[in-house]
């Protein structure tokens, strides 16, 4: 994998072109999403075009050059892009992430140099999660700053994006254990990425291990990380909507395939009915799909409108309020995608689970890529807030 | 009268909530603290749904919006009584049954049959 990309990336303006963009390109991906899933062929030419297509760099201020999109913009393009294929929606989720951390803790130098990277098509990849340390907040990676350069050492997995990535950002602590990044360049000697991810879901993400022996980074690719989460910023927040914008977009793929194949089913005999569709517990159950669908939706905007209230007046409620909305959208996002990926099979009958149409990669993709972080502890954030007026733990994770 | 469907149902489930929590004041039971978790996401989710069938109107947008409400007011009639022992009466649920809702909303949707003026 080169450090740099094969042709520059078109700069989208606003929002309104955002969306259009990503509808097109979703209609383009749904076309092979089920072949990438059940071949794991890594989606490379199609994350070209994506990346290409300037949806990686919405979120870079105006004053940067970038079309500084709402949040609820964001949400919606990975949304579309989710309900074609979730795996390629996933691949820019620590991108997207890393760029908002940047904003928040990096230099005016730095902010300049790598936010023309991206809207010139850089992809950052990530080398963040780590399988062994003590919990999903702690690293064993290090990060060593010396006079004119930074090492870094450490062993990662879970690395979305970073086998395409053409820089892979990394996290590890320093002397003091604070979290510090390195923009580490593809091609960096020391860096080695592994494509080891076998999960069931989420296929073709290609989210596997990094190793980092020994790799040196000039001072001006290392971002004071922890500050993002030191002070109230909308860095947690805009990590979390992405996710939930992964599994709404699950959810609205599966509830499309279910009424295809509900309508295909044959109607069952004590029905006394001519069709499947005119089943009166298929259309009850299609009802119920429907509106809890349309609420994650319709949860998630709220969520992004919140997202954009953080970043702009960033402080301790409007973080709070973002962190407690984008929780609700995860919860129901994670719910919704789990729950019609299943009912899609219940409706369709046998016949859809013929294996020609692999109609399980929505249900393996909804429920591996929810297990991020588990929803069990988000009823938990938020009813600590409604009953004892607990804000939010500032994490990546909230 | 039919408390789950009329229009009352989301306000009732929200004042159900807030008079349970001012029962229990606070509570460090990580099991009641989801439970307020939960039941504060069944009150939002039918409250963006009401505004979304503004925004996005289609024949059934507010039968979406009102199957929610009627959801968080039973989630709320159950947690209600579980956490404080005591259920606040809600008119009987006879007339405009719940259970057809979702039968308009699912016909709309599969098949593509508005509900007619009297549904």
């Amino acid at each position: 994998m080169s450090a740099h990309p094969q042709h520059p990336a078109h700069i989208i303006r606003s929002d309104a072109e955002a969306i259009a963009v990503a509808t097109r390109l979703a209609e383009r991906f749904a076309v092979e999403a089920s072949v990438r899933d059940r071949e794991r062929r890594l989606p490379v030419a199609e994350l070209d075009e994506f990346s290409a297509s300037g949806l990686w760099g919405i979120t870079i201020p105006k004053a940067y050059g970038g079309a500084e999109v709402s949040y609820v913009t964001v949400a919606e393009v990975i949304k579309l892009i989710a309900a074609a294929d979730p795996s390629l929606a996933q691949i820019p989720q620590n991108h997207l992430g890393v760029v908002d951390i940047l904003l928040q803790t990096g230099s005016e130098e730095q902010k300049l140099h790598y936010f023309g990277k991206v809207l010139a098509g850089y992809r950052f990849g990530n080398a963040f999660s780590e399988a062994k340390s003590k919990n999903a907040g702690t690293f064993d990676t290090q990060i060593r700053v010396h006079a004119d350069h930074a090492q870094i050492n450490g062993e990662k997995f879970y690395c979305t994006g970073a086998l395409f990535a053409h820089i892979v950002p990394a996290v590890g602590t320093n002397e003091q254990g604070k979290a510090l990044i390195a923009f580490v360049e593809r091609d960096a000697p020391g860096l080695t990425v592994i494509d080891s991810w076998d999960g069931f879901g989420q296929r073709t993400t290609a989210s596997g291990g990094v190793t980092l022996d020994g790799v040196t980074v000039p001072l001006s690719a290392v971002i004071p990380a922890h500050l993002a989460f030191d002070q109230p910023t909308a860095d947690g927040p805009i990590s979390q909507i992405i996710q939930a914008a992964i599994d709404t977009g699950i959810a609205v793929g599966a509830l499309e395939q279910a009424k295809v194949f509900a309508r295909q089913a044959r109607p069952w005999i004590d029905s006394q009915q001519d069709h499947g569709w005119q089943d009166p517990f298929t259309i009850a159950a299609i009802g119920d799909l429907e509106w809890r669908v349309h609420g994650t939706e319709a949860i998630l905007a709220k969520a992004g409108k919140a997202v954009d209230q953080a970043l702009a007046e960033p402080n301790e409620d409007t973080v709070a309020n973002a962190s407690l909305i984008v929780a609700q959208a995860k919860v129901l996002s994670a719910e919704t995608a789990l729950l019609a990926s299943s009912k899609l099979f219940e409706l369709g009958g046998t016949r859809s689970v013929t294996g020609k149409h692999n109609l399980d990669r929505f249900w393996r993709n909804a429920r591996t890529h929810t297990l991020h972080d588990p929803v069990r502890w988000k009823y938990h954030l938020i009813g600590n807030f409604v009953l004892n007026g607990v804000k939010p733990a500032r994490h990546a994770w909230n | 009268m039919n408390a789950l469907t009329q229009p009352t149902a989301l306000d009732q489930a929200r004042q159900l909530l807030e008079s349970t929590r001012r029962v229990l004041q606070k509570s460090d039971d990580p099991y009641v603290i989801s439970r307020f978790g939960d039941w504060q996401i069944r009150v939002e989710v039918a409250a963006a749904l009401l505004e979304y069938a503004e925004t996005h109107p289609t024949p059934v947008a507010a039968t979406e919006a009102q199957i929610a409400a009627a959801e968080a007011l039973l989630f709320a009639s159950a947690a209600e009584f579980e956490l404080t022992g005591q259920r606040s009466a809600l008119p009987s649920p006879l007339e405009e049954p719940l259970r057809w809702k979702y039968q308009l909303v699912g016909n709309y949707h599969l098949n593509g049959v508005a509900p007619g003026r009297t549904a």
